[in-house]
């Protein structure tokens, strides 16, 4: 029986070889995009899962909650945290202490560099995590004081072919030079701790609790350990071992360590996360692909139903029942959707590379790796032929034997137009997508040219560290030799790419009421280069002693209900209570990621700390320019490696894997469009078959080839109008949707983007349906009715 | 074994009726060769549609071996139909992607029948019709008497009791036509019941009835 059926289909599929080619094409497209975003989506769902016993690893975090009921979370503890807890509780299998350090430099011999992920962490690090360790001490590399574990990439970056087991590495952090003891294979891309070198922290460094900064505490739980029930116990905990738990109104937690990629948006943390709705909106769309793909098979296969109306009353006569004709046209829909997976795969493998190399390999795309990915694929292929095949195969296996068999059988016409209905339907889709990408495509631009409350133009922005403070003097002088060079500042950070908070609570409030503030540490000129906008009061200057004077913006005044600001005290809890009193108000600035809402924001003066160096130009940053900063750098420092950029690329570069995205949208909309217009050109050559009598006796009667094409093209276009105008309203809301979904700063739809869209799609069908019609409408009137 | 009662066939078009058949009362017996005869549109093919249960009569009663046909639900029209009618065409009809043998095959396919018997089936009756070295020939590859031979195999090959042929000489020249005759005379010879519609007196003579169709009605029998 299914043999039949299959030989059947092929050779059917073999006879209307132009049909076939345009229903696997649509097919394979479809399920292409629906693969790459299954395999994006998996990739993102599974981080950090490469671990062993990756569901008992958890990150403590903590949680305070505010007078007004705000939970702020955050992913750093202090130092002692994991120790205590395992100390304490004997669910917890074991515990490891992090302490992501700003960036390094590293000296080997000639080889300076700056390292971007340094972690200084405990032995058992490699315990709870598993890194491949490919050379050198496999067990114990971090049990001595200064031994430092090298990625792969490290290791090559450094000693290029030398062996480094046993190399020394000289660092500024630590006097004594550090022992490379083993090398691990490099962060595997679905990682949330990106890192390329691990250094042992000294002994007793643990038992601090004076330290700030990015440390985290991840423990691993014994297995079948109730982690809610676990947490109950933490209070008392706190109470008993944390100084100052109670006073401070915190509350450890557990977060599942898988978790933290796509669920820790609202944590403050350095780890490597990512808005779950971006992927929710790709796999949307590819869904809504798929959906125009079912469409389009049942248009192609309805629209020529005539020719299988024969088969279909010849295997009625021979006892076929209708169920089985049902079966055995969902089953070559089926077959149909087998074919194009292979397809799909193919297209999915050459394009994957190009994709990942578009994302900046920050993901892999991999199926074979993934049994779960894999069948949700196949299965997803099956019941797309699957739901292919149902209106066809209903559609056919109605067809009456007694009408189907008769000599001249031309079909029936129908009133109700299911086909046109369905078309309608996969053009209100790609409409939509094309509003959609549009709007998003504005909102990039928009992002682009922003008032973020500072300029980032002119700017070079140099690399820097502690070391050039005690320069910055020198530097400054002998930079401001040239006369394109009018500021140089140092700061903390790159505007953009500042994430930093800190607990802090105006003056009289009490310490239960601290919150997380934005908070950003800059050196001298800072504000001056970046021209941001006093408001009241002055900017930091080394005329006066600004070590605990700071800057707020409007925002924050507002927030703290300071209308006379000037003066005003706040105490910043982690740098033991310091007391900072506001010296000026800056215009509103807009620091962070561009995801983020604008919220209060505080600058503080610390001119130790200049990891970045701003040299601002009067006209834009020439090469002659940079070769004169990078003489004077090299004379001033030469102890630091010259690595700059310039401040507006960075930004755009910031907004990459967004620009990325949008990129992705574009050619998924252009692919809808495309294959809408496959089921319309469906749509035109059936109409035109089915009425070419009538075209015929219309040009016998003299109208002119102008007036035929008019008339066959006006009603497709008037299909294509109706879609745009029931779109409408859903592209309206959905761009609306995706607009606010994230960003602060937000475009208008305007009238011109839905003309914009609309125009598109009208020319995209005139194109699907024009050459169809034109064609019927220059064929000879003779022929045409000689056939009857 | 075959008894309509009052058979009427119309179809509305905008609440004007249009009459194919008016007021059919026929019995047949089992084993009797009966030739529909009439002019176009006189309601012959529709009338074997009905018999053959691929139409349903708007109104009257149809028994088939005393079963009411036409108070039966799809399911049991469609088996008792593939398990007692073959059907010959003027047009041949047979499907156009399938072989000579996979076109025989189809019945048994839809009978359930196991693969081992159905195989042996179609052998035999590619012999019996002489058409073993054309069973791998697709119908566009065969002369139109060939296609009609392969037809009326395919309508016997699953041993209906009832053969119904819609003008199936229609199509054939007079010597290719003739064998075809000659075939279902045999097979009625052998037991099976035979219903022809045809112009031909010729084909007609065949047969041991005839039954002349104008305008719908029965105009003798």
């Amino acid at each position: 029986m299914f043999k039949n059926y299959i030989t059947t289909a092929l050779r059917n599929i073999k006879r209307q070889k132009f049909y076939s080619f345009i229903n696997i094409l649509g097919l394979s497209v479809g399920f292409t995009i629906f693969i790459i975003a299954a395999a994006l989506y998996s990739f993102n769902l599974n981080y950090d899962t490469f671990h062993k016993d990756s569901d008992r690893i958890y990150l403590v975090s903590s949680e305070r909650s505010t007078a007004d009921g705000i939970k702020q979370k955050d992913a750093y503890t202090n130092l002692p945290t994991a120790s205590l807890m395992v100390q304490h509780f004997p669910e917890i299998e074991q515990g490891v202490t992090l302490q992501e350090f700003f960036r390094q430099v590293f000296r080997y011999k000639n080889t300076v560099l700056y390292e971007r992920h340094v972690i200084f962490t405990e032995p058992n690090f490699l315990k709870v995590f598993n890194y491949l360790v490919i050379k050198g001490d496999d067990r114990t590399p971090l049990d001595k004081p200064n031994s430092v574990v090298l990625t792969e990439r490290a290791a090559v970056k450094y000693f290029g072919k030398e062996e480094p087991i046993g190399k020394m590495l000289e660092t500024d952090f630590s006097d004594m030079p550090l022992v490379v003891t083993a090398v691990i294979e490099d962060c595997p891309a679905n990682s949330c701790m990106k890192f390329d070198i691990l250094v042992s922290l000294p002994e007793n460094y643990t038992q601090n609790w004076n330290v700030a900064g990015s440390i985290y505490s991840f423990v691993k739980v014994k297995p079948g350990v109730d982690v809610k029930e676990l947490e109950t116990k933490f209070p008392q905990f706190m109470y008993e071992n944390i100084p100052g738990a109670e006073e401070k109104n915190v509350m450890l937690s557990l977060f599942p360590m898988q978790d933290i990629h796509l669920k820790s948006l609202d944590m403050n943390s350095g780890f490597d996360i990512a808005p779950m709705f971006q992927f929710y909106l790709i796999l949307g769309i590819a869904v809504a692909l798929l959906l125009i793909v079912i469409i389009n098979f049942t248009v192609l296969t309805t629209s020529h139903y005539i020719n299988r109306a024969k088969e279909v009353g010849i295997r009625k006569v021979v006892g076929a029942a209708k169920w089985q004709l049902i079966q055995q046209y969902i089953g070559e829909s089926m077959l149909m959707a087998l074919m194009a997976l292979p397809v799909a795969i193919i297209l999915f493998e050459i394009i994957s590379p190009a994709f990942e190399a578009m994302l900046g390999g920050m993901v892999e795309l991999n199926l074979w790796s993934n049994p779960l990915l894999l069948l949700i694929i196949f299965s997803t292929a099956m019941l797309v032929g699957f739901a292919s095949g149902i209106y066809p195969a209903f559609y056919l296996s109605a067809i009456k034997p007694a009408h189907a068999l008769k000599s001249k059988y031309v079909g029936k016409a129908s009133k109700f137009n299911v086909r046109k209905g369905l078309v309608v339907f996969q053009f209100v889709l790609a409409f939509v997508m094309i509003v959609v990408t549009l709007a998003f495509t504005r909102q990039m631009d928009m992002l682009a040219i922003a008032d973020l409350g500072y300029n980032r133009e002119n700017i070079i922005s140099i690399l820097s560290n502690d070391e050039l403070y005690k320069k910055f003097d020198v530097l400054e002088r002998e930079l401001k030799q040239n006369s394109n060079i009018s500021i140089v500042a140092s700061a903390h950070n790159l505007p953009f790419s500042w994430g930093r908070q800190d607990k802090m609570r105006p003056e009289g409030v009490s310490e239960k009421e601290s919150e997380n503030i934005s908070s950003y540490p800059c050196g001298y000129n800072f504000i001056e280069a970046l021209q941001m906008k006093i408001v009241e009061g002055r900017s930091f200057s080394r005329e006066f002693n600004d070590d605990n004077s700071i800057i707020i913006s409007e925002e924050t005044a507002k927030h703290f209900g300071w209308n006379d600001p000037i003066g005003k005290v706040l105490i910043l809890e982690e740098r033991g209570n310091a007391r900072k009193t506001v010296i000026g108000v800056v215009k509103d600035f807009h620091f962070p990621h561009v995801f983020f809402e604008k919220a209060p924001a505080v600058i503080f003066f610390r001119p130790q700390e200049p990891f970045y160096i701003f040299v601002k130009t009067v006209s834009a940053p020439d090469e002659r320019t940079v070769q004169y900063v990078k003489n004077v750098w090299n004379k001033v420092v030469p102890d630091i490696p010259f690595e700059y950029s310039i401040l507006d690329y960075s930004f755009e570069e910031n907004l990459h894997l967004t620009t990325k995205v949008v990129e992705i949208f574009k050619y998924i909309s252009i692919i809808s469009v495309f294959i809408a217009c496959l089921g319309l050109f469906a749509l035109a050559s059936y109409t035109v078959e089915r009425r070419t009598k009538e075209i015929g006796v219309r040009k016998v009667l003299g109208a002119s080839v102008n007036k035929i094409t008019g008339m066959l093209v006006t009603e497709f276009i008037k299909l294509v109008v109706i879609s745009n105008i029931i779109a409408l309203p859903f592209a309206y809301y959905l761009s609306q949707y995706v607009i606010h979904a994230g960003w602060v700063y937000k475009t208008d739809l305007t009238v011109t983007l839905f003309a914009v869209s609309f125009i598109l799609s009208i020319v995209s069908s005139l194109l699907a349906v024009g050459f169809q019609s034109l064609k019927a409408a220059m064929s000879n009137p003779i022929s045409a009715l000689r056939y009857e | 074994m075959i008894k309509l009662k009052d058979i009427e066939k119309y179809y509305t078009n905008k609440f004007i009726k249009s009459y194919v058949l008016r007021q059919v009362n026929l019995d047949i017996e089992e084993g009797e060769f009966i030739s529909i005869m009439g002019p176009s549109g006189a309601g012959k093919s529709t009338l074997l549609y009905i018999i053959g249960m691929l139409d349903a009569p708007s109104a009257g009663e149809y028994y088939f071996y005393d079963e009411p046909v036409h108070k039966m639900s799809e399911r049991k029209l469609s088996e008792l139909h593939k398990s007692h009618i073959g059907f010959v065409f003027q047009q041949y009809h047979l499907i156009d992607e399938l072989t000579v043998y996979e076109n025989l095959e189809t019945p048994l396919l839809y009978q359930k029948m196991k693969s081992k018997e159905r195989k042996a089936m179609v052998a035999d009756i590619l012999d019996r019709f002489n058409m073993v070295a054309k069973k791998d020939l697709f119908p566009n590859q065969l002369s139109g008497g060939q296609q009609q031979l392969v037809a009326v195999a395919r309508a016997v090959i699953a041993e209906p009791k009832l053969i119904l042929a819609d003008e199936p000489t229609g199509n054939l020249h007079s010597d290719q036509g003739k064998e075809i005759m000659e075939l279902l005379k045999k097979l009625n010879q052998s037991g099976t019941t035979i219903i022809q519609v045809t112009h031909s007196k010729e084909n007609a003579g065949y047969g041991n009835r005839i039954i002349n169709l104008k305008d719908g009605w029965v105009e003798s029998n």
